[in-house]
């Protein structure tokens, strides 16, 4: 990832076919993420799809809630999905997170194919 | 040249003068501009009968969920009744205006005034304290808030007793709702969580965004009641008694949920609970209709 403050990208280097291309920075507030050079994939598990040439911006922000009983800490995510090939605007979704102190939430477990995602 | 120390003074003195006069005594970290027209992008969630996954209701709430009818929004009381603010804002056609309202005096920005078609509330920054709690309720509540670095963060209460989903999860006239509005360049998000000691064990959370749209144009709402009544007639009011409501598990039997799992809770809100689901019964697909709100 290539951290770029100002979000243009500029000097940013990435590689056809490698990845993805991600030009991050901490905007004041929250930090911004730009991803290019993606796969081609889906936005939604019944099949909207997404092309090659789309654009990925993502907004973290980190924050925590003064009141809630013991002051949870969150982190939403804010997806902005442009694409020229299969989209006429911007799709915009979120995720949200709440922080668990003591990591007892963090699980991993491998990718079995015999499991639906 | 050579300047004497009290011409040096006198430079600095009017090089303050000059910040004080470019730089006027606004709030310093209120310099993300939100005011303007934005359109939303609607979310058509929370409208599926007997669905109330991911909402922490307790059993207060989940009983009162359990016995609202869709038809109760054809009553002629209820066909202009406003959603409370913040669902109103995700599911509502909600373009939104937003504009401040300066003091004359001091040029401070008094209040933040949030209109939609269906709906208007302000956000108060100069202070002032809520109302006692016998004030009046609203569905648009009272807010006030301040700013966290590029964010406006503003308290919602005195809210009339709503809905926190289009299809009858309740929201209790003892909610707060914490709402984070944040503008990512031309988009604008609103984080919005849910407090309700009466209905929800803990805070319940979600997010909507708008499109910075100088061009839109927001519709009158020119609602009112026709004369001629509603599909419902007066004096009926359509609810579930406990335990009889028929098409609560449409639903879960639609999608392969567990019926216990689509009822919510707050431990249906956890990714863990994805591994009980698994031990869990579902009942055998006999539909593949179920009711939906449209509006």
């Amino acid at each position: 990832m290539v951290v770029d403050p100002y979000g243009t990208g500029g000097g940013a280097t990435g590689a056809v076919g490698r990845g993805p291309r991600e030009v991050g920075g901490e905007v004041p507030g929250y930090l911004k993420v730009v991803t290019t050079q993606m796969r081609s994939g889906y936005l939604r598990k019944n099949g909207v799809p997404y092309g090659a040439n789309a654009t990925m911006e993502e907004y973290f922000d980190r924050f925590t809630d003064p009141y809630s009983s013991d002051s949870e800490t969150w982190l939403v995510v804010t997806t902005v999905v442009t694409d020229p090939q299969y989209l006429m605007e911007p799709s915009i979704t979120h995720a949200h997170f709440k922080k668990i102190p003591d990591g007892s939430g963090w699980d991993p477990t491998p990718c079995r194919g015999d499991e639906a995602r | 040249m050579r300047f004497r120390k009290s011409d040096l003074k006198m430079k600095g003195l009017y090089f303050l003068l000059l910040l004080f006069l470019v730089f006027p005594a606004r709030s310093l970290w209120a310099q993300v501009d939100l005011t303007g027209e934005w359109s939303p992008r609607i979310y058509n969630d929370g409208r599926d009968v007997g669905d109330y996954t991911g909402i922490p209701l307790n059993e207060a709430g989940r009983l009162r969920a359990e016995s609202f009818h869709p038809e109760q929004f054809d009553l002629p009381e209820n066909i202009c009744r406003p959603h409370s603010f913040d669902i109103g804002l995700r599911v509502a056609p909600a373009q939104l205006y937003i504009s401040t309202e300066l003091d004359s005096a001091t040029q401070q920005i008094v209040d933040y005034h949030f209109h939609a078609y269906w709906s208007d509330f302000r956000v108060w920054l100069d202070g002032r304290p809520h109302p006692p709690e016998y004030a009046a309720h609203k569905f648009s509540g009272f807010s006030t808030g301040k700013w966290e670095g590029s964010t406006l963060v503003f308290t919602t209460d005195h809210l009339k007793e709503g809905f926190i989903t289009r299809v009858g999860a309740p929201l209790s006239p003892k909610a707060t709702v914490t709402t984070r509005v944040t503008r990512f360049g031309n988009y604008l998000t609103m984080v919005f969580i849910i407090s309700d000691p009466a209905y929800l064990t803990e805070p319940y959370i979600r997010e909507s965004s708008w499109v910075y749209d100088p061009q839109q144009v927001i519709p009158a709402f020119p609602c009112e009641p026709s004369p001629e009544g509603t599909i419902i007639p007066a004096g009926s009011v359509p609810s579930f008694l406990p335990g009889k409501n028929d098409i609560l598990s449409d639903f879960a039997k639609e999608y392969g949920i567990p019926p216990e799992a689509a009822l919510g809770g707050a431990e249906t809100t956890h990714p863990d609970y994805l591994k009980k689901m698994k031990t869990m019964k579902t009942l055998p697909r006999t539909t593949t209709k179920h009711f939906e709100r449209q509006g």
